[in-house]
């Protein structure tokens, strides 16, 4: 356990004070907190431009040049390499997604007594921090042991992880089909 | 916070300096004669798809064997005896199930367990397996859709493949159309002279 649960609680009770980012730069790095992947984002260039060489691996750009040389129109050629790097993506966010939890990053196999005493302990007179948040401490701590020392849980976890990836691998897999054909 | 995450080639990510990987995927791209460029990449993320079924596959029936471990033996007893451990029981499990050699110690020991939740090996997978059948439906919905994922880049792979002889058999049907109607109106214009 990487924090005491007073240090805990007096950050979740400073967080509600926060007034959040205020520049526009704040906002702007704060907006991407929450992404994960980047895979449900706007796609790496837009369908008018062409694909700059900084944006695109080497390989890729040649892919381009290829795709044209077979016959394919360029905005055609530019659209299957761009579905091409989509599902690049995807497949790298899947092989990130599936990887076994570090043992720090879990809790070990604590009784709920042994926790209850540890809370007890770590919560210091004149905290604040009443029996029952004790109480309701403990149990989520109890719970989060459960759901580490599950191996086959654990195991489902990366599972699941994919299973939340799968929508943008339809979708990427579909687009290189759509793509690949040849218009007439 | 995170940036706009950079794309790596898989000659470049980590998970294809696996041995493992590296070894499937030269084996797909040397059946697909080596190819290179777009027709390499599509081939190269076959290849991944092929890869997940067999990892889904695997890890599916490491599932189940867990599930079948944890029917036995509940993970928060503390026991003095290691061989009752989970961890005992879940190999002792995996390999009765999967047909490797069982020392007669271990057997012994897993038919005591077993014997003592009224199970025998079949009823134990069948009790996991029901156990755990939302887990599995997931599991079976991802390997169908690496199967939907290969046939649509075989699709594509056709037509990427194909698509320099497709272009010119329509080039010259193209052309055929047009001396068609080339031909067309010049008869059109020998009847109208004629009259």
């Amino acid at each position: 356990m990487k924090i005491s649960v007073e240090k805990l609680v007096a950050n979740r009770a400073n967080a509600q004070k926060s007034s959040g980012p205020l520049t526009r730069e704040g906002k702007l790095r704060s907006a991407k907190n929450a992404v994960k992947h980047g895979l449900s984002g706007s796609p790496n260039f837009s369908s008018n431009s062409t694909p700059s060489p900084s944006s695109l691996p080497v390989d890729f750009l040649g892919y381009s040049h290829e795709l044209t040389a077979a016959g394919y129109c360029s905005s055609q050629a530019r659209d299957l390499v761009e579905a091409l790097l989509n599902s690049r993506q995807v497949i790298e966010a899947k092989h990130e997604a599936y990887t076994d939890r570090l043992n720090e990053e879990r809790m070990s196999n604590y009784s709920i007594a042994a926790l209850r005493e540890y809370v007890q302990e770590m919560a210091k007179p004149g905290s604040g921090v009443t029996k029952n948040e004790m109480r309701r401490i403990t149990m989520l701590l109890y719970y989060q042991v459960l759901k580490d020392t599950d191996t086959a849980g654990l195991l489902y976890e990366k599972f699941e992880a994919h299973r939340k990836l799968m929508r943008y691998e339809q979708r990427a897999f579909n687009q290189i089909r759509k793509k690949s054909q040849v218009k007439k | 916070m995170a940036d706009h995450k950079e794309i790596k080639l898989p000659q470049s990510a980590s998970y294809s300096n696996l041995p493992e990987y590296k070894n499937h995927v030269d084996q797909i791209l040397n059946s697909y004669d080596s190819p290179e460029g777009v027709l390499g990449e599509l081939v190269r993320q076959m290849a991944d798809a092929m890869w997940w079924v067999k990892t889904y596959q695997k890890d599916k029936d490491h599932l189940i064997v867990m599930k079948m471990a944890t029917c036995l033996v509940n993970r928060n007893d503390y026991r003095i005896d290691p061989s009752e451990s989970a961890l005992q029981i879940f190999e002792s499990v995996f390999k009765s199930w999967s047909g490797e050699s069982i020392s007669a110690d271990e057997q012994s020991a897993l038919d005591l367990v077993m014997a003592s939740k009224g199970h025998n090996l079949t009823s134990l997978r069948a009790e996991a397996v029901r156990k755990s059948i939302k887990e599995l439906e997931v599991i079976d919905r991802l390997i169908e859709r690496q199967f939907k994922n290969m046939r649509l880049l075989m699709q594509a792979y056709e037509s990427v493949r194909f698509a320099p002889q497709l272009l010119k058999k329509m080039t010259l049907e193209i052309q055929q159309l047009e001396q068609r109607i080339e031909g067309a109106n010049e008869d059109q214009r020998r009847e109208v002279s004629r009259q």
